[in-house]
């Protein structure tokens, strides 16, 4: 918040006093009143948006915020925002720096040196304001429409590794290991008296004979240590079949969607009462039970129509099959 | 999940299992008295065993296990219950010659929400994660299993491609996971 003028009251009769720049006083510009100009500049940019909950608003995790420092009559602004998604990164981000430079230096007269401009929220537009299209294109340069760009191929979703969860009983085991050692440390030094548990089993180790128990012991450990080590090489099967209609595959699907969608789609076609798909790697099988007064060729057919769509956009083009009961 | 950590865990995991294996293959081979194992177990000096306790060094083996112990389990599980959060991505604009950094989760969410307005869908999740190296916006979308697959693909596929466009070139995925209701159990969504 800038500070009040500190300077005399002018009159008619002070103009000479006011060239005396000692008498002028001094004009103080305190950082909050900087940040509260580049929250003011950033929320004039199209596509900058203000995000306040009730939880940002008690946290002052409002956007746009800003962190101002200023010395030596320069400012530098980190600035925090959101932007209406879809949006155009670099046309809001040049939009912005102009902004902000240009409000800043009139409002302050101190140039901004450094300004830093992070995308943390974003906020969809409304649904009905307009078509996808429309609603990309009026983001950007009329003048520059957006190059069609390929996306980045994500990687194949993946079962978790099998490894992690003996992973996880191992560290699970170092840690109770960690905390018995440290209970026999407390009581080797006296702290307090109790059995010592490894002192005890190691001298129980140093008598131990021969014995019926040890077989399952040993059988259990034979067992356990085999599943481990089939978990340590198992490698991760696939979650997801991907589907595209361009080149690179976006969205993903788990085989039970697809028998999923693939039933309902069937159950749609006039004539079937019932449908149950079933998905493997090379196959799709749908099941319906028709009924008597429809032929089970056009039922059929039809079926066929209503799930090839879907089944076009796998990449691995499994056979699929219609099987109808009257 | 990264490449090192699926390795560390295959390895450690792998160690285990082997110890266990052989422990559970040496008492199974006492038990039938094969030569060489009979022979290893007449050499088990026991007296010396159950001195160690009382050994100089007991008391910092002790002292190594509460370390070790501690350090390896808690780094093993931050590991692989920890979800390695994607680092900002700066986004240059070539005709200023400056850069926007980039926050890839409020990225995913703003996918998302644009997803979820999609006539069908019914929930969006998003995270911004480290697949296998690959920084991914992973959006995962459940919708009415009647939903247009071939529609929603080429919606999505439009908005993997504003990203990438968007984001100058960054090696940033774009994944949208689609779970579908049951077909017998749809729950309807008002569009």
């Amino acid at each position: 918040m800038a500070e009040p003028f500190t300077a005399p009251p002018a009159g008619p009769h002070d103009d000479a006093a006011l060239d005396d720049t000692a008498l002028r006083g001094e004009l103080v510009i305190k950082e909050r009143a900087v940040v509260k100009i580049a929250v003011a500049a950033a929320l004039q940019v199209p596509g900058v948006v203000k995000q306040s909950g009730g939880l940002s608003r008690l946290t002052g995790r409002e956007l746009p915020r800003a962190d101002v420092s200023t010395g030596a009559g320069a400012v530098a602004i980190n600035l925090y925002i959101a932007v209406q998604w879809p949006c155009h990164l670099d046309l809001v981000n040049r939009r912005l720096r102009a902004q902000v430079h240009r409000q800043v230096e009139q409002m302050t007269g101190m140039p901004v040196i450094e300004l830093n401009i992070v995308v943390v929220g974003t906020e969809s537009a409304a649904p009905e304001d307009s078509s996808t299209e429309s609603r990309y294109s009026e983001q950007g340069d009329p003048a520059v429409p957006p190059a069609p760009v390929a996306p980045i191929r994500p990687r194949t979703p993946r079962a978790t590794p099998a490894a992690v969860p003996a992973a996880i009983i191992v560290a699970v085991g170092a840690l109770g290991l960690a905390v018995v050692a440290a209970r026999e440390l407390l009581i080797m030094r006296g702290t307090f008296a109790n059995a010592p548990w490894i002192r005890n089993t190691v001298q129980w180790l140093g008598r131990l004979h021969w014995s019926e128990w040890i077989v399952p012991v040993a059988a259990g450990a034979i067992v356990l240590g085999v599943v481990f080590i089939v978990a340590a090489l198992k490698p991760r099967p696939r979650t997801h079949l991907p589907l595209a209609v361009g080149e690179t595959p976006i969205v993903w699907l788990r085989p039970t969607d697809l028998a999923r969608n693939s039933s309902s789609h069937a159950k749609t076609v006039p004539g079937v009462l019932s449908a149950h798909t079933t998905v493997d790697r090379k196959h799709v099988t749908v099941r319906v039970v028709r009924t008597e007064s429809t032929p089970a060729g056009d039922v059929a057919i039809s079926v066929r129509e209503a799930v090839e769509p879907t089944l076009s956009l796998l990449g691995t083009s499994p056979e699929l099959r219609v099987q109808v009961k009257p | 999940m990264r490449h090192r950590t699926a390795a560390v865990n295959r390895v450690i995991v792998l160690i285990v299992g082997l110890a266990l294996l052989g422990f559970g293959v040496y008492a199974v081979a006492w038990d039938l008295q094969v030569p060489i194992v009979r022979e290893w177990v007449s050499r088990y000096d026991r007296a010396r065993v159950t001195a160690l306790p009382d050994q100089d060094w007991w008391g910092w083996a002790l002292a190594a296990t509460v370390v070790v112990g501690l350090v390896f389990g808690i780094v093993l599980l931050a590991l692989d219950l920890t979800r390695r959060r994607t680092s900002p991505v700066a986004v240059p604009d070539r005709e200023s010659g400056t850069y926007v950094t980039v926050d890839l989760g409020s990225l995913a969410n703003g996918v998302a929400s644009e997803l979820a307005q999609y006539p069908g869908v019914r929930q969006t999740r998003a995270r911004a994660v480290i697949e296998r190296g690959l920084p991914t916006l992973s959006i995962v979308v459940t919708a009415d299993p009647t939903l247009d697959i071939y529609d929603f693909t080429r919606k999505s596929e439009d908005v993997a491609s504003w990203v990438a466009s968007t984001l100058g070139g960054e090696e940033v995925a774009t994944q949208v996971l689609l779970h579908l209701d049951r077909a017998d159990h749809p729950v309807h969504v008002e569009s």
